[in-house]
């Protein structure tokens, strides 16, 4: 159940049954519009972009409705489908720009997915990071990280590699964010008592 | 980071839903750890699930509104779109009638018809399965709660039975009063009444479970059902009967097996142990047949009063699972 009221999965199976089909499909946009709308925004398209995205998805929503079985959430449905449009558009953007075609943005395409390099880990070049000394030091700290216990290890990275928060570590390990603290705390002291006092004041 | 190791999108959401498998779920965070673009994926798959619950900011209704609009003017555009959807067409020019226009007419208005038809029978048969489905399930949540309730009853029984005994052995030269008397009756009749019910061939299913077996009485022989393949079968003569079809004189017990939550196991292995854990007999069917992978029925009648084991294993290419054990109590008759 969500905060809009009619639960969706009734909603899903008017659909797939055609017993008020227009009008389903319409709760539906109306529902997820903005969500989609933020989604496609926070991955930097314009306005303009968001709506045709939008519009792309809510099409492959309705030719593949059949095809959605209530094994996944039905969030989860539509975000995949999301996401696929979102790597889709960034796949031809590119290959326009590729081409000598003006493109609206510049957004630096990664790979297969393309979307997925973008957001909010553009501040992956993590502060911390940044204000160790040289590269001689970050070897050092990176290889020492590489030794810490595995739980350890990886709240390390994720603070000092992408800078997040405790919170947002948490969220992304499902670990508590307490737990995360303790990780950090015992790293620090781990690691400083492994790299001298190169290490001291380093943050983590 | 290399391209080929990036989680997925499907992987990503079994993580975030919590169904990834232990040993895949910290190799996935250890991938988190290191790439940037698949914790961005993940943060938004979570920003999106919030969104989506109502969590959201929102704009102006022009653009919702504009962007329906034009959604709606591209849906007739897309190959399969249904046509509630689809705007109605302009009817053409009033002509005269003619005899292929009143066939085409007549043509259209049967299909229309034969539609209408399909869609509400499918609807009632849709409605029927529903009503069954539920009947199902009551009927089963009744049989778990009569078994509970005849443990139960049992175990009182053999307690009250107990306590008889124990003052009994306490005064042996008492002379029984006529309330245990009349209690001793009871607990023999209600004794009977259970064994009775145990003799009621049952194939109950375990709502959400896997399994089913029932057993009784039983004698000799012991027999595989049809689409049974046999192999390595331990035991001495008169044992087994090969894989053929069950001897209908030969009044064997049916253990039906319903494997249907399992039908990720290429193959599976049955294996029927003795009190020592000697193996009697032992088979296996493949994950998929022509008649279904839904499970199996043995039938056994070759054994002889006494505990046994029934070990299910399902098999994959590089590991064994146990999917069950279940211990069987042949009564002799």
């Amino acid at each position: 159940m969500s905060r809009h009221g009619e639960p969706i999965e009734p909603i899903i199976q008017r659909l797939r049954d055609g017993t008020g089909r227009e009008e389903s499909f319409r709760t539906l946009f109306d529902r997820f519009y903005w969500p989609l709308f933020r989604f496609f925004e926070h991955r930097g398209f314009s306005t303009e972009e968001c709506q045709d995205l939008i519009q792309e998805t809510f099409i492959r929503v309705y030719r593949g409705i059949e095809t959605f079985r209530g094994e996944a959430r039905w969030e989860h449905w539509l975000f995949r489908i999301a996401a696929n449009t979102a790597i889709k558009a960034l796949r031809h953007r590119a290959a326009a720009k590729r081409a000598g075609h003006e493109v609206p943005l510049e957004v630096e395409e990664e790979g297969d997915s393309p979307a997925l390099a973008t957001g909010e880990s553009a501040r992956g070049t993590a502060e911390p990071l940044r204000q160790l000394l040289g590269k001689e030091m970050k070897d050092l700290l990176v290889k020492a990280i590489e030794g810490l216990p595995g739980q350890m290890r990886r709240c390390v990275r994720l603070r000092v590699l992408q800078d997040l928060d405790y919170d947002e570590i948490a969220e992304i390990l499902q670990l508590s964010p307490s737990t995360v603290k303790v990780q950090l705390f015992k790293a620090r002291k781990r690691l400083q008592m492994e790299l001298g006092s190169s290490f001291a004041d380093f943050d983590l | 980071m290399d391209e080929k190791l990036h989680a997925g999108m499907k992987r990503l959401i079994a993580y975030r839903e919590g169904t990834l498998p232990e040993a895949e779920r910290e190799a996935l965070q250890e991938h988190l750890s290191l790439c940037p673009r698949c914790t961005g994926l993940l943060r938004d798959l979570k920003n999106f699930e919030t969104a989506a619950a109502g969590d959201v900011e929102t704009g102006p209704d022009s653009l919702k509104q504009e962007a329906w609009e034009s959604l709606v003017r591209r849906l007739p555009r897309v190959q399969q779109t249904p046509a509630a959807i689809r705007p109605v067409a302009p009817l053409p020019a009033r002509r005269q009638p003619s005899l292929l226009y009143a066939l085409a007419a007549a043509l259209l208005l049967v299909a229309v018809g034969f539609s209408l038809w399909s869609a509400v029978t499918l609807q009632q048969e849709r409605r029927r399965l529903a009503g069954l489905e539920k009947r199902l399930e009551e009927r089963e949540s009744a049989l778990t709660e009569a078994q509970r309730s005849l443990a139960e009853t049992e175990r009182q029984l053999q307690a009250a039975h107990g306590r008889i005994q124990a003052l009994r052995a306490a005064r042996p030269d008492a002379k029984p009063d006529t309330r245990e008397t009349e209690l001793e009756a009871r607990i023999a009749e209600l004794t009977e009444d259970l064994e009775k019910l145990r003799r009621t061939p049952q194939t109950p299913r375990t709502p959400g479970g896997h399994d089913r077996i029932t057993a009784g009485p039983g004698k000799i022989d012991l027999s595989a059902a049809p689409r049974f393949a046999l192999r390595g079968q331990e035991p001495g003569d008169g044992f087994l009967r090969g894989g053929g079809a069950v001897n209908p004189v030969r009044q064997g017990e049916r253990f039906v097996v319903d494997l249907s939550d399992h039908p990720v196991h290429p193959e599976y292995r049955f294996e029927l142990l003795d009190q020592n854990g000697k193996v009697l007999w032992t088979g296996r069917k493949p994950g998929k047949s022509l008649l279904g992978d839904a499970g199996t029925t043995l039938l056994v009648s070759g054994l002889g009063p006494g505990s046994y084991r029934l070990r299910i294993e399902g098999l994959g290419a590089d590991r064994t699972e146990l999917l069950g054990e279940y211990l069987l109590e042949i009564k002799a008759e």
